[in-house]
């Protein structure tokens, strides 16, 4: 060990050195820092949804991108419908069944189902636009009834081969309403269950239900029908889970004037406000400001008239987290539902063909921060493209424009527009048919769904 | 009863001698100071040539002298002597190497004459020339061959043998036989000229209804010579070989009729085993000495035959009636037992192995007889000792939390996973088609798994007892391994103790064992070894000792590979020191950890960062940098300030010139450990398992700092004589602070932490009894959820390590991936496709409930605890998934062969003393050879 000396160097050098290490290793970050993983998109490679069924309803069944395979089951007894099975195609058909479960596989196929038909004049009457629900976590709906001539029915379906199990909750103006048999709800596998929630709660003119699901996959939607001052039948879709701050767009034109439905599940007064944001820009409502909604209350309120009968959309900021919908009656014949929905971030898709005399739907389309665009692309049955346009709004706005329009060549041939947002615009379609109105609001095709990030640990 | 001296019998004495020269002027002079003496005398020379003939014949005069020619038996000699002998009573047999005292004779006669079935009688054989150690009092025999005393190595002459007693044999040095019985058995069996012949003579007698008594009033004093090679060996003598063969003849010309084939072959068998034992050992030439044996034996069945059938005419009674004259039949047992306990002895602490060995020298008469003094107290005279045993008692002490456990269920938390049911789970972690963890795995396994299963294999069915003592007795042990290296060091006791008890204190401070730190205990026990054997090798370079430092330096980085890299550091800087190493020892050191890691080297030694990962759960550190400066890494630890009395006594000790040089090439190697720690304190790693982005636990390298400092101290303690008595005494009380205070702060405290005894289960009961996996969510949905795959009751030490292979890893992530977005049949048909048929969430939040309960085929299933949840999966599982890849295996039994390879010849080889011979030496001036008596002899072999 002769190459270290005994010199005095050696008697200071390596305390020196160490100090020296240790202040060069404090002005450095230490390790191991926390990393998170948050979620992350993941494609969806299989879509299954539920299509309320009946004789005079037409089901439409498609996607963005050709799916591998497409399934059908027509309840109860199970059996497939060819003319829904081809995951290539924009497929339609009248289902004379209690429903349709449908289930797309393939990799970002955005699968999505829809439902149209005319209500029987003792039911109300009216036009019914609605979307087939996938499986729901937490849904509200606002608008439903027991009573006073409004009826709704609430429609669960399990898509799966378990058993699936929900619980069932209902407001009413007065606060929460007991429900009767309304907690673990169980469906058998693949079974469609229609309950009129006048079996849950009846003689109540006034309702929000929400729908959790416990176990299982199930979905949810309610048909709406009332011969009350607003007469007709609308399919009522989940609104927005309850939020501070939210905007329900394609709010229709209506003469016979709107309803804001606003549901407070917490345990504080909600104050809410609203603002309009119509043709011209956005304007605070008049008689819109500072709504007291109690806890537990599922409150009313009309629309003055001077907010116009344009087509609007409503931004409902609040201090507490609250469910909203609007109810617009356009005629004495029938009336629409807007809900509440997220700005479109992804690929829409509107079906043009929704029956019989049905006009090509408008979009309704809403700006609420900077000028967005949304793109618009038409296509066949066939899933080939016939044109394709970019639609610009300006920020505070909302416009209507046509999907299509009907004097081009191939007006005719288009089965279905994809609307392609990104994260700008709030979509809603509306469909006419004499007096039937109705409205769909636009959400992103389910291309990918946002999931938990997963690592394997051993 | 008339007492023998009323009518004596009489009595001829024997004597055959064989180039006995340096005992026999005190055998002779003894003989004629005895009470009673024989009534004739024969003297039988055997070819001597070192001046014995002369010698007796001037004793006994030429007329009562014989010569007999070279490789004459000692059975045949006597009867050359016999034959030249007027008859007596009695026989008495003489050795040239044996002397008697003057009341040898009147004790033996004393026994002989009390019965009348006595046939045979043999004194109390003591060791030459005058120590109380006791050689023998009678013989017996195994069933194996072996020559049984019945004595304990060394064992005193306390009296515990003085009362007369049956036995089967008695040695021929001071036999005395009657003289009828002689003839009625004829002798000594001339197959037998050198060895076993006086077992044999006492099995014939006691089949032929006569008795072998020991008289332990008779004393003789024997050198056995022969036995022990001291006698100088002339061509003819017997070859080495010739006791072993003496024994198996013994044996199968003795054994009752239906008990010699079952003997032939167990002999045959049990010798082929001696032979495969004895090259494990690295005793080649007791391996050749075996089967030379063996093939005399066995290629001689006509000898066999009448060997039998002469032993067939004298006997009366069969082996069954006299078999409480032989050994027990576990004694072979327990002989191999300890021949296994010494080799292991033999490679862990080479220099420590004591041999009772032979303090004979010729100087000493049998009169002058020395009493064994039982000395001071054991703290006085064994105070490392002492100390060692107090450190086992407190750290039981220390360790009283963890002692139910221990002894129970075994130990687990922290980083510590249960230890495998039996240890045939280490066993098929390594070689096994199915290692256990449920989907399949690219990583080999860990190679910690080795040295566990191997030690764990006295405990098969309590392998957790071998983590619990690692645990428990880690300071104890950490003291041992310092306390060897510190002999290097210093030749102060009292220093080195103080300072082995530091580096112990070093341990116990920095938390290793509360936290379940299985890797860095290990580490810690071995780090000194592996600085010792480096010691070793810069000292005498070799490649036995660079082999052995490659091996240590692999068993060490086999549990905490960052010893891998500190070991490259200080072989590099020991380089650079010596300045004059060979890089062929350098390369042999650099290569045997890389063979004996083998592929599990590139898959975590040798991955950047990821060799801060050492045995158990990857569990991150919390060190801060006071806690590296003064030895600790976070955590449940000593106070930091228990160490700044060393660090100031380290900084003291780079003054004075005279040790500064080795003070500071001490600092060098301790800042080679700090940088290493430092480095570790400011990087991240990503373990296979646990969370990516973990802080390194620095455990090892703050204690190696810590150590090379207290060195430093240990190193310049020698100029305390030189300086103020008051500086003196200050700077001992200092240097006693840390083990004192973390020895006080280790006993209140005790070792309670993370580890305990504990279920380690990682699943429900109901599930581990399931036949497939159980997928194991963790985590949270905002933050990310990890998996793993649990078979049965969960994963023990040693598989956390292996690493899915990424064909199964990546399919089953991409299901669960699914299964939580949005859930499918085939996402739940691939899990069952990878063995899983059942999800177990411990902490359950709503939103991931949720999302697994919209899974299709999945039922909800009852849970163990509150907020947890269970599900099944409706399809039956696939259970073939889990086969580990045949070349894997293949891998893993070469490294086991390596290993073995690898300790064996780091073994130190057993070379047979040389024997004096005539040829080789002719010096007689000194006969007996000296023994192994300290520490350094073996290893210098």
């Amino acid at each position: 060990m002769s190459r270290i000396k005994s010199s005095r160097w050696w008697a200071v050098a390596p305390p020196a050195l160490a100090v020296a290490m240790v202040a060069a290793a404090s002005v450095m970050p230490a390790g191991g820092s926390v990393v998170s993983n948050p979620p992350r998109p993941v494609e969806v490679v299989e879509s299954s949804y539920a299509c309320p069924g009946g004789s005079i309803i037409t089901l439409a069944a498609g996607q963005v991108r050709p799916g591998a395979s497409r399934t059908v089951h027509l309840s109860p007894e199970g059996t497939p419908d060819p003319d829904l099975s081809d995951a290539g195609v924009w497929s339609t058909a009248s289902v004379d069944a209690a429903g349709a479960i449908i289930t797309e596989t393939g990799r970002d196929t955005g699968a999505s189902g829809f439902f149209a038909g005319r209500a029987p004049a003792s039911g109300g009457g009216g036009l019914v636009v609605g979307e087939c629900a996938g499986v729901i976590d937490d849904a509200w709906f606002l608008g439903a009834g027991s009573g006073d001539r409004h009826f709704s029915t609430l429609i669960l379906t399990n898509l799966s081969s378990t058993p699936a199990v929900a619980d069932i909750l209902l407001w009413g103006p007065d606060g929460p309403v007991d429900a009767v048999n309304a907690s673990g709800v169980t469906l058998a596998p693949y079974e469609i269950r229609r309950t009129p929630v006048a079996d849950l709660a009846a003689g109540e003119a006034a309702l929000a239900i929400e729908v959790v699901r416990t176990r299982g996959s199930m979905s949810a939607i309610v048909n709406d029908s009332s011969t009350a001052t607003f007469a007709g039948t609308e399919p009522i879709s989940a609104t927005l889970t309850p939020t501070r701050d939210q905007y329900v767009g394609g709010v229709v034109g209506g003469a016979r004037g709107k309803t804001l439905m606003l549901l407070n599940p917490g345990e504080s007064t909600a104050r809410v406000d609203v603002e309009v944001l119509a043709r011209s820009g956005t304007f605070a409502g008049k008689g819109l400001q500072d709504i007291k909604v109690e806890p537990g209350q599922f409150l009313e309120v009309e629309v003055p008239a001077e907010v116009g009968k344009g087509r609007q959309a409503f931004h409902v900021s609040s201090d507490q987290p609250v469910a909203a919908s609007v109810r617009v009656s356009a005629n004495a014949k029938d009336y629409s539902i807007a809900e509440a929905t997220a700005p479109l971030d992804g690929a829409a898709l509107v079906p043009v063909s929704a029956g019989s005399n049905v006009k090509i739907p408008e979009l309704v389309l809403t700006a609420p921060g900077k000028t967005s665009s949304v793109d618009i692309e038409a296509f066949d049955a066939s899933m080939k493209s016939l044109a394709s346009s970019s639609v610009g709004v300006e920020g505070g706005t909302t416009v209507h424009v046509a999907s299509v329009n009907s004097k081009d060549p191939y007006a005719s041939d288009v089965a279905y527009v994809v609307v392609r947002g990104t994260g700008g615009v709030i979509a809603a379609a509306q469909y006419v048919k004499g007096e039937g109105v109705s409205s769909l609001a636009l959400r992103a095709a389910p291309v990918v769904v946002s999931a938990p990030s997963v690592r394997r640990i051993d | 009863m008339s007492h023998w001296l009323d009518d004596p019998p009489t009595v001829g004495a024997v004597l055959v001698s064989h180039n006995g020269a340096p005992w026999l002027p005190k055998v002779l002079a003894s003989f004629s100071r005895m009470f009673h003496a024989p009534d004739a005398w024969r003297a039988v020379d055997v070819a001597s040539t070192d001046g014995s003939a002369e010698l007796v014949r001037d004793s006994f005069g030429n007329e009562r002298v014989i010569q007999a020619p070279k490789g004459t038996g000692f059975g045949a000699a006597v009867r050359l002597g016999l034959e030249a002998m007027p008859q007596t009573d009695w026989i008495w047999l003489l050795h040239d190497d044996s002397s008697v005292l003057p009341g040898t004779l009147s004790g033996l006669l004393d026994t002989a004459t009390s019965a009348p079935d006595i046939g045979i009688v043999g004194p109390k054989i003591r060791e030459w020339p005058s120590l109380r150690r006791l050689l023998e009092v009678g013989l017996t025999v195994t069933g194996t061959g072996t020559r049984v005393t019945g004595m304990e190595a060394g064992e005193p002459d306390a009296g515990q043998h003085d009362r007369p007693s049956t036995v089967l044999a008695v040695n021929t040095a001071g036999m005395l036989i009657r003289r009828d019985v002689w003839d009625e058995l004829d002798g000594l069996d001339p197959q037998l000229p050198l060895y076993f012949d006086d077992i044999d003579f006492g099995w014939r007698a006691a089949r032929a209804g006569y008795r072998t008594v020991t008289a332990p009033s008779g004393i003789v004093f024997h050198a056995e010579a022969s036995t022990h090679g001291i006698r100088r060996s002339i061509s003819g003598d017997r070859p080495s070989w010739e006791s072993r063969r003496a024994g198996l003849f013994v044996q199968l010309a003795n054994a009752g009729r239906l008990m010699f084939w079952w003997q032939y072959v167990r002999l045959l068998v049990g010798s082929m085993l001696r032979v495969v034992g004895m090259l494990v050992g690295k005793d080649p030439e007791g391996a050749g000495d075996e089967l030379l044996a063996v093939r005399s034996v066995y290629t001689h069945p006509l000898r066999l035959f009448r060997a039998r059938q002469w032993r067939a005419r004298t006997a009366r009674r069969n082996n069954r009636e006299i078999r409480g004259l032989f050994a027990s039949v576990w004694l072979p047992y327990q002989h191999g037992f300890d021949a296994a306990r010494e080799a292991f002895a033999a490679i862990v602490k080479p220099e420590t192995i004591e041999t009772v060995g032979r303090r004979s020298t010729l100087e000493n008469t049998p009169e002058e007889v020395d009493d064994l003094d039982d000395g001071p107290p054991l703290l006085k005279r064994r105070p490392w000792l002492a100390t060692v045993l107090a450190l086992s008692v407190l750290s039981l002490v220390a360790s009283r939390t963890l002692l139910p456990g221990a002894f129970g269920g075994g130990l687990s938390g922290g980083a510590l996973l249960r230890a495998p049911d039996t240890a045939g789970g280490w066993w098929s972690l390594l070689l096994g088609a199915d290692r256990g963890i449920g989907l399949s795995a690219d990583a080999g396994a860990p190679i910690f798994a080795l040295p566990l299963a191997v030690l764990s294999a006295p405990v098969w069915f309590a392998p957790h007892l071998l983590i619990a003592a690692a645990l428990v007795f880690a300071v104890p042990l950490a003291a041992l391994s310092a306390h060897r290296l510190g002999r290097r060091i210093t030749a102060h006791r009292g220093h080195r103790i103080i300072w082995a008890l530091s580096y112990a204190a070093a341990v116990a401070a920095v938390g290793a064992v509360p936290q379940g730190r299985i890797g860095t205990v290990v580490a810690l026990v071995v780090a000194p070894v592996i600085v010792n054997v480096g010691w070793q090798l810069a000292d005498s370079p070799g490649w036995q000792n660079a082999l052995r430092l490659g091996v240590w330096i692999a068993l060490g980085a086999a549990f905490a590979p960052v010893i891998l890299v500190m070991s490259a550091l200080g072989l590099g800087l020991l380089w650079y020191l010596e300045g004059r190493w060979v890089s062929r020892q350098m390369g042999l050191v650099v290569a045997t950890p890389l063979i004996l890691l083998g592929p599990w080297l590139f898959e975590r030694a040798l991955v950047p960062w990821r060799w801060w990962w050492e045995a158990g759960r990857p569990v991150p550190g919390t060190q801060s940098l006071l806690d590296i400066v003064a030895g600790r890494a976070g955590g449940l630890q000593a106070p930091w300030w228990l160490s700044v009395p060393v660090l100031v006594l380290a900084m003291v000790a780079l003054a004075p010139r005279r040790t500064r040089s080795a003070v500071a090439v001490s600092w060098a190697f301790g800042l080679l450990a700090l940088a290493v720690a430092l480095v570790g304190h400011v990087t991240s790693f990503a373990a296979t398992a646990g969370p990516i982005n973990l802080a390194p636990w620095v455990a090892v390298p703050s204690v190696v700092w810590f150590a090379a400092l207290s060195t430093a101290v240990l190193i310049a303690a020698s100029n305390l004589e030189h300086i103020a008595r008051p500086f003196a005494v200050s700077a001992l009380v200092a240097a006693l602070v840390m083990p004192i205070g973390v020895g006080g702060w280790w006993l209140a405290r005790g070792v309670d932490g993370a580890v305990d005894g504990s279920s380690d289960t990682s699943v429900p009961t109901f599930l581990a009894d399931r036949p497939g996996l159980t997928l194991l969510l963790t985590g949270s949905t905002e933050d990310g959820i990890e998996y793993r795959t649990v078979q049965g009751a969960g994963t023990f030490l040693g598989q956390e390590a292996l690493e899915p292979s990424a064909a199964a890893s990546t399919e089953v992530t991409e299901a669960v991936q699914h299964l939580l977005a949005r859930g499918t049949e085939s996402d739940i048909a691939t899990l069952s496709a990878a063995g899983i048929d059942a999800i177990y969430v411990p902490n359950a939040e709503a939103e991931l409930a949720r999302r697994i309960d919209s899974a299709p085929l999945l039922e909800q299933s009852g849970s163990d605890q509150a907020g947890s949840r269970v599900w099944t999966l409706r399809a039956e599982p696939s259970l073939s998934q889990a086969e580990v890849p045949t070349w894997r295996r293949v891998v893993s039994a070469v490294q086991l062969f390596a290993w073995v390879i690898a300790v064996l010849m780091t073994m130190p080889v057993r070379r047979r003393e040389d024997v004096q011979h005539e040829s080789i030496t002719t010096d007689d001036a000194s006969p007996v050879p000296a023994h192994v008596s300290d520490d350094s002899e073996v290893m210098a072999s």
